[in-house]
């Protein structure tokens, strides 16, 4: 368990902590995608360079995208 | 040290429940489960670590170095694709939920029943 | 039982679960104390057995290709379900004009950035499907990089891939299909389903692997025509305004 490993797996935790205690959904997609990332970050370390590029491309990309397209259709529900 | 990445997992899979249990929107639901399944792939790539060892991608090192389990990257990997798409399905459900009932917060949701 | 209510309850029994887990945990080897032999075996051989440079890639679709069959297959009825749940309300009155609402911010640098990107994100998908076998990378993550160029048409202005639904369905299906059928084929051709029925080949070199670099395309065109049709049927949710 090098300290790189150790720092990671330490923001990972606190990243979690924080996409969970953020309330509102549009920020909270923005946190979403940085927790992926430190996610994908953690894979790098832990050599995984295949899994770090899913979780990259899905988590940045596919997740927040959706998540704001449906918080669009649901304020289009609103009116 | 060398149990800290058990810990995390067990760690992210808590607090994503407990989001998704306290949660005042349902689209807040959906990202706490991805928290939550965050949690499976650090405990499934934490048990197949090895230290000191390499990415088990030969092109540029001899077939005889070390390498980490490549067993469950495979696992994985294929996780994280399919959890953005059943992410894609819930997130589908709450535009419908919303059409039927009008409110996306999950007490507001349970109060309708009666 | 009201939110704070739910909370307070979960607190200690979360806290139950953590401790669980935590005691659970200390009875896994340590994490850094090595694969276990199967993954070792599978690290030492697939090189030379399969021919692939890439040990990752080798088991997801030779090794363990019938559980990315059931991964494709979960990744299919969801993307199929997503489309059903949401088209079902947009044809609900066939009466209503569908008049598309512009997006609010829409200007011609962006335009212009996101259509200059659209070709080389799609030759960086096909690179990186292609290569699966050879360096990380493969049929999943190529895909989802081919959806996101979909993206990008869409952020150029060319709202008309709305249009291409039906056209997406059948990719995602020719695709799912072809994973299918190279199983089938390791079924007739060899002794065992997903048995791989062509020769290894050098490794490194691009034609090499039997099926791998086959079940590698067939992946990412699913999973690119898949997450391009969650894309589609969500912006038109968003993005499309029935007109009375």
């Amino acid at each position: 368990m090098t300290a790189l490993q150790v720092a990671a797996l330490l923001l990972v935790a606190a990243g979690g902590t924080a996409v969970v205690a953020v309330q509102d959904p549009r920020r909270q997609a923005l946190v979403a995608g940085v927790f992926g990332l430190c996610v994908a970050i953690l894979f790098f370390l832990f050599q995984a360079p295949d899994v770090a590029i899913s979780q990259i491309v899905v988590v940045t990309v596919g997740l927040p995208l959706m998540l704001l397209l449906t918080l669009a259709a649901l304020d289009r529900e609103e009116e | 040290m060398n149990g800290l990445p058990y810990l995390v997992a067990a760690w992210l899979l808590v607090v994503g429940v407990y989001g998704m249990v306290t949660s005042r929107h349902l689209v807040h639901l959906v990202v706490c489960l991805t928290v939550a399944q965050s949690s499976t792939y650090v405990l499934l790539l934490a048990v197949g670590y090895r230290d000191g060892a390499a990415a088990p991608v030969f092109k540029s090192q001899p077939a005889s170095t070390p390498v980490v389990d490549p067993i469950v990257q495979t696992l994985t990997l294929t996780d994280v694709v399919v959890e953005a798409t059943v992410a894609a399905l819930l997130l589908a459900l709450t535009v419908q939920v919303k059409k039927r009932f009008g409110t996306v917060d999950p007490d507001e949701l349970a109060a309708m029943r009666d | 039982m009201s939110r704070r209510g739910r909370g307070l309850l979960f607190l200690p029994i979360g806290g139950m679960a953590l401790a669980g887990l935590v005691a659970a945990c200390t009875g896994l080897p340590d994490a850094g104390s090595g694969a276990s032999a199967y993954g070792r075996f599978v690290a030492d051989q697939m090189v030379d057995r399969r021919g692939t440079t890439d040990v990752v890639s080798a088991v997801t679709f030779d090794l363990r290709a019938f559980d990315t069959l059931g991964e494709e297959f979960i990744l299919f009825a969801a993307a199929s379900a997503c489309a059903l749940i949401l088209r079902v309300q947009a044809g609900a009155d066939p009466d209503t004009r569908r008049e598309r609402h512009a997006p609010a911010i829409a200007f011609a640098g962006m335009h212009a950035l996101a259509a200059w990107l659209v070709a080389p994100t799609v030759v960086l998908a096909a690179y990186i499907i292609s290569h699966g076998h050879i360096t990380p990378g493969g049929g999943f993550q190529g895909g989802v990089i081919a959806a996101s160029a979909s993206l990008l048409v869409f952020a150029a202005g060319r709202g008309a891939i709305t249009r291409s639904v039906p056209a997406l369905e059948v990719t995602e299906a020719l695709g799912a299909g072809a994973f299918a059928l190279l199983g089938v084929g390791g079924l007739v051709f060899a002794t065992a389903a997903f048995a791989n029925f062509l020769g290894p080949g050098t490794p490194g070199d691009l034609l090499s692997g039997g099926t791998i670099p086959l079940a590698n395309i067939a992946v990412g065109i699913e999973v690119a025509a898949a997450f391009t049709l969650i894309f589609v049927e969500l912006f038109e949710q968003a993005l499309v305004r029935d007109a009375r």
